[in-house]
């Protein structure tokens, strides 16, 4: 009674419109968080490092692992960055405008004064003469006259003017600031057009991935607990703010998801070679529990009609991304060097964050994970998440939530599969108005 | 068909709510009070001293609700938030044991020594000419100068970014150093406004469920939940404190209108709703006098009701007055008054409410089919014309009364979309 139900053509038009349009908006919601918790995050200095970032890869001289993922620099670089859409980010335009000589108005200098009142700077600069003052003194402790002078030539800069000053210190700073920022603030840069195609970049992918969120849950439920799967997953997922540098991220969700959906579909096994291929640029250890997924599902049943053709094919989807990490890491781009330890797994242990955030990620899988035993395909390919967490307790830092995109991925369809049968057995149980919380 | 229920409700919703709150209120503390690292939690420090003690400006002044909130409650409840910027940065300048060869391997990745080099050289360019332009003709002072400056071995403080630091930290103002310390006392209590955050957004889910069970199945108005909370984090590049304290008790006052409860537990809503917005509490009035209007025909009735209207539309308007004038007279607006001008020159101020509220907006024609919806949604017009005059809508967090108010009729519509329509089951 509560969702079942046959659907036609007519229709399913529509319920398409309908999910396409919602996955947009969330999509555009999630990509403009990100941007203020990731490239405006320390304003213009993450811009920096964002531009940076971006030409080092281009050059293949970024470090490692980075390099490896060099997909999304060259989409960004030979797509995004021309077709970037605008994205509101007050703080920069803040910055851009105090920089400005005609961008303070009365309303800017009254809301320096409310947030950051002069009582407030006359206690830091009196903090900081005296720390010079002990320089000064450590400096030259005996002779009076050279402290004097010292003492003189610093108060002769007039810095305290800067702290009280403020509107006349960004004027200055908006004056001598190094070319390299200033095209970063500048909206009409070719600089910022690369930062906004790297937030379309994502956008798109964002969007994609809510899809194919969407069309993984079709697989095994009705349109509508498929789209309440697409909201959830959406409600999650800010929780991958914190560490979101990565440009890679939605790319690679992206692509494990439409491998699933293709999977499940019984799609050409090119498309999923060719999807295997492409994750190969992105992250090529997520790419192969993919492979190792349709290991779990195909080849157990290839193995039992004596189809060898079709072991050796999913056995191949497993070796590319083998293969391509150690091409990538020892041929093409040796040269990077790998800016962390490559085991982490004391930082791990000793770092309580790196167990309660996955817990809290994954904590609705996990609660539903009774399910699994429910539904014919998670029941024969489970088992590729332990390993997935073992490797990425061993060699990366989970606490990056955003590492276990491809587990929350996977178990949005069990997951709705279980709230449905949850709020299905309610409904019956109380009248429609009956309810609470 | 019970028998084999695995799962139960009640203990779904709180998990769903409880893990999503503790998720948007997680990504809040990276977005808004760890933005700029310690500017930003200094200036929310500073704030909150500032409110506790009267001096703030208008109109948060007037919001204290939600500051001595935490001021005598919530900063007692230690629930840690993970700032991994702020507190990496914190160690770096208040930890020696923090510069291990790694956490050096990694300054030498983001930040490589000839670009570090290349900036020594280009100050000590400035520095020279500074020096000369201050020192003039007196060959003694330029010496002195410079010899001081070299005996400052500055330029190691660029070569070197450990040793740097941890001098810096050593000599931080004491304002700003307790917004560094993150086991500060005010750093406890700007931990506090966070889990006051987290609970009034579990809170506000609760309620929201609630409200969208009047209309809807359970699966229905979980999923408005989902929805709400996904469209949430549009709402962070401005984040107030008090803003889900506000949400959830406007959702408590709708709730109170729909279920006809006691009008005094209404009144005290709206008055506590008051310490964080006023100006959403007043609109409460609106949406009690429309749906009660056309149920009263009797004269003495319908006074009645007048009479409640009038005392709901008042309390929030006199405690705004009496904060103003009274209690706080000195506070000044931190902007103009009229912010129609300024709405009507930029852009986002339509954009972002346009998205903000796109879904209820593409699927508003459900309103006539519930009798809740059609006797109230008028309450909208002048609410939005008031945030466009005087506010700025491009802060979406402004417009949240609408979206709690309109998703349970936004995913009833929707549904409709469906195959099998649900909000009949």
């Amino acid at each position: 009674m509560c969702f079942e139900g046959t659907t036609n053509d007519r229709s399913k038009k529509k319920v398409f419109l309908v999910v396409l349009f919602i996955a947009i908006v969330l999509s555009y919601i999630f990509t403009s968080m990100i941007l203020w918790t990731t490239e405006s995050r320390f304003l213009t200095i993450s811009r920096y490092s964002k531009v940076m970032r971006h030409r080092e890869a281009i050059d293949g001289k970024s470090f490692a692992p980075d390099q490896y993922r060099f997909g999304s620099y060259y989409l960004v670089e030979y797509i995004f960055k021309h077709i970037p859409l605008r994205w509101y980010d007050v703080f920069n335009d803040i910055v851009a405008e105090g920089l400005d000589p005609t961008g303070w108005g009365e309303g800017t200098e009254k809301s320096v004064e409310l947030f950051f009142p002069e009582e407030d700077r006359a206690v830091i600069i009196k903090e900081i003469e005296s720390t010079i003052d002990r320089i000064i003194d450590s400096f030259s402790p005996n002779n009076l006259l050279l402290r004097n002078m010292l003492k003189a030539a610093i108060d002769s800069f007039g810095w305290q003017e800067y702290i009280n000053d403020i509107e006349k210190t960004t004027m200055l700073i908006g004056k001598n600031i190094p070319g390299e920022f200033k095209v970063l603030i500048e909206k009409d840069s070719a600089e910022s057009a690369l930062v906004n195609g790297y937030v379309t970049f994502r956008f798109f992918f964002t969007a994609t991935t809510l899809l194919l969120v969407f069309l993984l849950c079709a697989q095994f439920t009705d349109a509508l607990t498929s789209l309440l799967g697409m909201s959830l997953f959406a409600a999650l997922l800010p929780m991958v703010a914190q560490d979101f540098m990565q440009a890679e991220t939605m790319l690679s969700a992206t692509v494990f998801a439409g491998f699933l959906v293709a999977l499940l579909k019984n799609k050409s096994y090119l498309l999923l070679l060719l999807l295997v291929l492409l994750g190969c640029t992105a992250r090529t250890d997520q790419t192969l529990f993919a492979g190792v997924i349709y290991l779990l599902y195909k080849v157990p049943g290839a193995i039992k009609r004596r189809k060898w053709l079709s072991l050796l094919a999913g056995l191949s989807l497993v070796l590319i991304p083998l293969v391509a990490t150690l091409l990538l890491s020892e041929v093409i781009y040796a040269g990077s060097e790998y800016y962390l330890d490559f085991i982490q797994l004391e930082y791990n242990l000793n770092h309580p964050w790196a167990w309660i955030y996955p817990l809290i990620f994954l904590a609705i899988p996990l609660a539903f994970s009774p399910m699994i035993r429910n539904i014919d395909f998670f029941r024969k390919t489970w088992l590729w998440v332990p390993p997935f967490m073992v490797m990425n307790y061993l060699f990366a830092r989970p606490a990056e939530v955003r590492l276990l995109l491809p587990v929350l991925i996977y178990s949005v369809p069990y997951v709705v599969a279980g709230v449905k049968e949850v709020l299905c057995h309610f409904d019956y149980d109380r009248d429609r108005k009956g309810g609470g919380s | 068909m019970n028998d084999r229920k695995k799962f139960s409700s009640v203990p779904l919703l709180l998990i769903v709510a409880t893990i999503l709150s503790y998720i948007f209120t997680s990504m809040t503390v990276w977005s808004t009070d760890g933005k700029y690292l310690f500017l930003s939690r200094y200036l929310r420090i500073n704030q909150h001293e500032r409110v506790i003690s009267g001096e703030n400006f208008a109109p948060d002044q007037y919001r204290f609700g939600s500051y001595y909130l935490v001021e005598y409650f919530f900063k007692y409840i230690p629930i840690p938030w993970l700032d991994e910027n702020t507190s990496e940065v914190s160690k770096m300048l208040l930890s020696t044991e923090y510069w291990t060869d790694e956490a050096r391997g990694m300054v030498e990745a983001y930040f490589p020594l000839q670009e570090r080099e290349r900036i020594v050289s280009d100050l000590e360019m400035t520095i020279n000419e500074a020096i000369d332009r201050i020192a003039g003709k007196s060959i003694l002072l330029q010496n002195a100068l410079k010899a001081m400056v070299s005996s400052l071995n500055w330029q190691t403080y660029i070569t070197e970014p450990a040793s740097t630091l941890l001098l810096l930290g050593e000599n931080l103002p004491d304002d700003l150093r307790v917004a560094v310390d993150l086991t500060s006392e005010d750093n406890r209590t700007l931990n506090g406004h966070i889990t006051a955050r987290f609970f009034f957004n579990i809170l506000t889910i609760l309620l929201l469920y609630a409200f969208g069970r009047h209309f809807l199945t359970p699966a229905m108005s979980l999923f408005s939940v989902l929805l709400f909370q996904s469209i949430m984090p549009l709402t962070t590049m401005y984040f107030g404190w008090e803003t889900f304290h506000a949400a959830a008790l406007f959702l408590a006052g709708l709730l109170l209108i729909i279920e006809r409860r006691s009008f005094i537990t209404l009144c005290m809503v709206i008055l506590l709703g008051s310490t964080f917005r006023a100006d959403h509490m007043v609109f409460l009035s609106l949406i009690l006098f429309g749906f009660n209007y056309e149920r009263y025909s009797g004269k003495a009735e319908k006074f009645l009701l007048y009479l409640k209207a009038l005392a709901t539309f008042a309390i929030p308007v006199v405690f705004t007055l009496l904060s103003s004038r009274l209690l706080y007279p000195q506070a000044k607006y931190s902007v103009d008054l009229i912010q129609l001008g300024y709405n009507l020159n930029y852009p986002w101020s339509w954009i972002f409410p346009l998205l903000f509220l796109s879904i209820p907006l593409i699927f508003y024609d459900s309103i006539g089919e519930e009798d809740f919806f059609r006797k109230t949604w008028f309450w909208i017009v002048p609410f939005v014309a008031m945030n466009f005059i005087v506010a700025r809508p491009a802060e979406v967090r402004l417009l949240i009364p609408v979206l709690i108010y309109t998703i349970p009729i936004a995913v009833k519509g929707l549904s409709k979309f469906f195959p099998i329509d649900v909000s009949k089951a």
